[in-house]
Order: C-alpha cells, then structure tokens, then sequence
C-alpha cells in the first residue's frame, strides 16, 4: 500500500513554498535570501527535469477548470498516462536533492509550515500521482481521490485577484501587509500622525483589494473634518491676514477635491491636509 | 526616524554695506548753555549672500537647493512679523536669545542657487559691536542655525529633508576651510522646537507645503 502524503515530497507544495519565501524575503529586503531560494528553484525545476514535469503536471491539475464531466475524465486519463511516464527513480532522487538543498542552503524551519491556499488539493493530487504508480496501489483511496479531482476540474476557481486582504486574511497576503505596515510604522514612528497611518493602511487595503469604498469613506471624512476646522480657527483668529488668506486658498483647493481618482498623489495630499487639521486643533501649549 | 539635531553652518559673508541717515547728526545746546553734538542715528543695512544651496559647505555639509527653497518660504512669515531675528556668535540653543540679538532679516530670497538676504543691523549691545565691526571692514561669517537630520554621502554629510530653520547668526570669519567643523549639536526634542515655532508658524509650515503641492 502507498505512504500516506508527505507535504516535503509533494512538488506542487514544495513550489508554493520557495515562490513564498522568496516573496517574503523581498519584502523583508533580504536579498541574500530571496537570491538563494530563487537559485533553488531555476536549479532544480529548470524545464527538462523530472521535478518541472511532475510540477507542470500538478500545476494543470490546480489550475484547470473545464465545463463538463466529460473533458474531466478524459484530462484525468491523459494526467495518469503522463504520470506513469515520468522516470520515478530520477524523480525520486531530484526530489532528495531539492529538500537537501532547501534544508542545508535556507536552513529555516518553518519553510514547511507556510500556508498554501488549496492545500488539500495539492495533497489530493500528488498522493494520487503517487498512487496512479504504485504497483501497491490503495484502490479505495485512489477511486475517491480520482473522484475529487475530477470534481475539482470542474468546479470555477477562485482568482486571488478576487480574495480581499484583511488583517485578518490568512497566508501570504496578511504576512505582506503586516510587514509592509511594521516596517512603514518603524521608518515613520513619530512623523506620521496616527490618522496618517491609517490612511496609508486603508489606501493599501483598498489597493490589494480592488476596492475604495473605505479609503473613499476616509478621504471624505477627513475633507469634511478640515473644513469645520478651517473655518472655526478663522472664527476663532480674524486678526491673522497672513494665515487665513491661505487658509481661503486651502479650503478652496479642499472643496474642489475630486475624489473619483484615489490614487498616491492623492493619498500625498491629504496626508497634508490631516497635518494641516492635527495643526488647527493644537494649541501652543498641547505640542 | 532619525534623531533632530542643531544644525549650525559657517560661510564667508560675502556682503554690501548701505547705510541711511535716519537723523542727521545735529547741533544744539545743554541747560547751561554748552554746545552739544548730537550723532546722527544711521541704520546700517547688509545685503550678501547668507547661504549656497548644494555646494560643500565649511562643515562638510550640504544643503539641497529644495530644502533651502521650501525653509526660505516658510521664513517669510518670521520677516513679515519682524521676528527674525539673530544673534552675535553661535548659542547652544535652539531659540533666539533677545539678549544677543544683534540684527533682523528684513528680506530672504533665492538667487541662482544661493540664499540672498537684506539684514538690518539693531540698536543693541550686540547690534552695536556688529556694527562697529562692520563699519571697521572686519570679515565676518555668516552660519545659519536650524534643526534637522543628515546623512553621510561619501565625505559629507547630507542635510536631511527634516530640516527647519530658525535663523542666520553673525559668526568670526572662517580663514581656513574646515576649520570651523561645527558637530552636530545636541539633540532637538519636540518640546525645544515648540518654544521656537509656534502654533501659527506650524500652521503656515503646513499651508505652504499644501499650496506648493504640484500635482
């Protein structure tokens, strides 16, 4: 009977997983690292190798979906017929090599613990790559797999363009934002406002996510807010021409804001006008 | 972030004297009846270079032409009000000290790369040792005092997009390049600089960034 699925022999998860750090790396700017999984992977999936076929294979599995059972089966067919053709023993072997290198080269020990959407999937197919052979085979198991992945071809995938990042998201897409916000609150502590932050976050979200409906909501607030507080200070400051003629030409500038383009030349500026509010409402004696 | 510090420089001032008889010098008689000359009341002007942008200055310093660009902007308002003020030789402080004060910038502008001011000289202890020095052809420095970051670039430092000016000083005249490398001064915390700009002077700061936006 076949092993039971191994996530640091399955080649779909073991891809996922170098193109993850290598990302993570790049964020983090450490170029060292990123250099080192991205030579990982040139090396050990360059097209010809056992490894780039048994992953292309995967891959197509993964990422198919077409419109009937019937094309299903018939892909399912040509998968096992490509899957018996791969030279197990070089795959086998290649596969040592790249865990070996991964271990010895990154030596970091949560690269098997990354979180691969569709995990399941990749741990579907590969067991039943393995499987399809085994002259050992587990008939139940691979009839119920077959079974799922046929199901799978046919079902319409999610694009990852379409999944909202949120703080609470999981896998990559949260990892990036949180670094992406540490390392702009670490370079920014104390020059940015905490209203500042939150603009840039929420201009951030509403760029991974294909939405502006939230940073929109904030810009206006923000617009909305400066404008009270012009006008009060001038209430407030009649005497002071050389401040408040400004502070016309501001207001007037604020009330044309367009917001149907959000886009960093417009973030830049309200990132001022926020300023310019925190200002207004700071007395002398509260700095 | 990196750390505010006092930032001080020292030029050559290279300048023009123009002195106005405000009250010619006159004649008249004490109580007993003595001839007395009363001086007459000249106020002494220097026009001159107060700063170069982008150029090694005798600190090892640079000062990018848009951060002088943006500080002299912000620095109308202090000539506007009659606040800019500066002092007779280098303080260790942030704020202007009205004991030592000695002049006043009555105009700040750029001229092809360089920071060109109109400064009158006070009648004050300090404005009057200005001026004699002035007046005996004495060469003089010019050092502007702001707070601010750097950052090294090959054998200079870099004056950071973080730099605030507070004023120019009149300093002894640097004979040999280099040899007035001022360090950079103690650290600057939020509320010393609170005590040299106010509310109205953040305000202002905050209104011309606004309004030079380009878009």
């Amino acid at each position: 009977m076949s092993n039971a699925h191994q996530k640091k022999r399955n080649t779909g998860l073991l891809y996922e997983f170098l193109v993850r750090t290598i990302s993570k790396a790049l964020v983090e700017d450490d170029t060292k690292k990123s250099n080192a999984a991205l030579k990982i992977l040139r090396k050990y999936f360059k097209p010809g190798t056992e490894l780039y076929k048994e992953f292309r294979l995967i891959n197509a599995l993964i990422k198919t979906t077409v419109s009937s059972g019937t094309v299903a089966a018939s892909i399912m067919a040509e998968a096992k017929a490509a899957a018996r053709r791969h030279d197990e023993k070089v795959l086998d072997r290649e596969k040592s090599l790249l865990i070996k290198s991964i271990n010895h080269v990154l030596n970091d020990e949560n690269f098997y613990d990354q979180q691969v959407n569709d995990y399941r999937m990749y741990a579907t197919i590969q067991t039943l790559i393995n499987d399809w052979r085994s002259p050992d085979k587990d008939f139940e198991r691979m009839a119920k797999y077959e079974d799922n992945v046929t199901t799978w071809l046919i079902t319409e995938k999610i694009e990852p363009k379409d999944q909202t990042i949120s703080e609470e998201s999981p896998g990559t897409s949260r990892l990036l934002m949180k670094v992406m916000m540490k390392k702009l609150n670490e370079k920014y502590s104390g020059m940015l406002s905490n209203d500042q932050r939150g603009l840039i976050k929420a201009y951030a979200f509403a760029s991974a996510n294909d939405d502006e409906s939230v940073i929109k909501k904030k810009l206006i607030d923000v617009k909305s807010k400066l404008i009270c507080a012009i006008d009060e200070f001038k209430l407030g400051n009649p005497g002071n021409d050389y401040i408040n003629n400004k502070l016309v030409e501001t207001r007037e500038r604020l009330v044309q804001e367009s917001l149907d383009v959000v886009d960093d030349d417009t973030v830049t500026r309200f990132m001022l006008y926020i300023k310019l509010g925190s200002e207004l409402e700071t007395g002398d004696e509260n700095v | 972030m990196s750390d505010l510090r006092l930032l001080n420089t020292c030029d050559v001032y290279d300048y023009k004297v123009m002195t106005e008889v405000v009250t010619p010098e006159t004649i008249t008689e004490d109580d007993r009846g003595n001839t007395v000359k009363v001086p007459a009341v000249k106020k002494v002007t220097m026009k001159g270079i107060l700063q170069k942008a982008d150029t090694l200055n005798q600190n090892g310093r640079i000062y990018p032409l848009n951060v002088l660009e943006r500080e002299v902007r912000n620095y109308q308002k202090f000539i506007i009000e009659n606040r800019a003020l500066g002092e007779l030789d280098h303080p260790d402080s942030s704020v202007v000290n009205l004991k030592n004060v000695s002049h006043l910038v009555r105009e700040a502008y750029i001229e092809a790369g360089t920071v060109v001011g109109v400064i009158e000289i006070l009648n004050t202890p300090s404005g009057q040792i200005l001026q004699s020095l002035v007046e005996s052809g004495v060469k003089l420095g010019i050092s502007s005092r702001g707070v601010g970051s750097t950052r090294k670039q090959g054998d200079y430092y870099v004056v950071q997009d973080d730099f605030q000016l507070i004023c120019w000083d009149y300093v002894s005249e640097p004979s040999t390049p280099g040899a007035f490398m001022i360090p950079e001064g103690r650290i600057i915390e939020a509320g010393d600089l609170s005590r040299v700009f106010k509310q109205t002077d953040r305000i202002d700061r905050v209104l011309n960034d606004i309004l030079s936006y380009k878009r």
